[in-house]
């Protein structure tokens, strides 16, 4: 029962079909949100503290459209937990880091050390792991 | 780096796994036979549902200082710490019961984590 409710109810293959097409939107609004806020950080001053950055992201069209978009991938992510065990959803987006690293390095110019790599490698085999467990977990008993 | 940034960063993953949590635990009471409009009235009244907005939206203005203040491929990844958190409140409150594999991962995140934190040098 468990297993049939986690893609998305007992519609077969069209369920499957839009679970995995839900997960692609999730993913690219995720990584779009980053990135969004990332160059909506990136104009601060260094020095600027918190109520600066508030007052900051209410005149900044790039932070309206981070919360935008983080609001979508928000009501985004509380559909797919309606039906897929927290401990099993969560993990499913890994993917989102792999994408933000790719536009850390293609957008921001940032540089990576043979450290990072592997640390990014060792989480992402970490997520692997987490995400390939997916006997899991008794029901709640309730 | 400095320690506001750090400190700022710890608060968005623990605010993460909090919303998780409570988006999982609202939607838990709301269950199955709510469709349509009788679910998103019951996503928008639940207490859980919105106490994991409040979070979010803490969480929002957190991360974007943490970004403002670090670079994304050292805190991007990080933040999967936020996984390492949900198992263990998914174990605590949810009722799940995570086989060794899972746990191991959260292990493997955990050092993955530290090794990206390291880099900064």
């Amino acid at each position: 029962m468990v297993e049939a409710r986690a893609i998305g109810g007992s519609g077969g293959r069209p369920a499957l079909a839009a679970a995995i097409g839900g997960w692609l939107l999730f993913i690219t609004v995720e990584t779009a949100t980053q990135v969004a806020f990332k160059y909506a950080g990136a104009t601060l001053d260094d020095r600027s503290g918190l109520g600066h950055l508030v007052a900051h992201a209410l005149a900044t069209p790039v932070v309206v459209l981070g919360f935008a978009l983080y609001f979508c991938g928000f009501l985004l992510w509380l559909t797919i937990l309606k039906t897929v065990d927290l401990g099993r959803a969560f993990p499913m987006t890994a993917m989102v880091y792999v994408t933000t690293l790719a536009s850390a390095v293609i957008l921001f110019h940032e540089r990576l050390n043979a450290t990072r790599i592997a640390g990014v490698a060792v989480i992402a085999l970490g997520v692997a792991l987490l995400a390939s467990d997916t006997g899991a977990a008794a029901p709640a008993e309730n | 780096m400095s320690i506001v940034p750090w400190l700022l960063f710890a608060l968005t993953v623990v605010l993460d796994v909090f919303g998780q949590t409570a988006f999982k635990l609202g939607l838990d009471r709301i269950g199955d036979d709510a469709g349509g409009k009788a679910f998103w009235r019951a996503v928008a009244t639940s207490p859980w549902v919105l106490a994991g907005f409040l979070g979010y939206c803490v969480e929002a203005v957190s991360w974007m200082y943490v970004l403002g203040h670090a670079p994304l491929s050292i805190v991007g990844p990080m933040a999967a710490l936020s996984y390492v958190g949900a198992v263990l409140t998914g174990r605590l409150f949810l009722g799940e019961r995570p086989r060794a594999r899972r746990w191991l991962g959260a292990g493997l995140v955990t050092l993955g984590a530290g090794l990206v934190g390291a880099s900064l040098g």
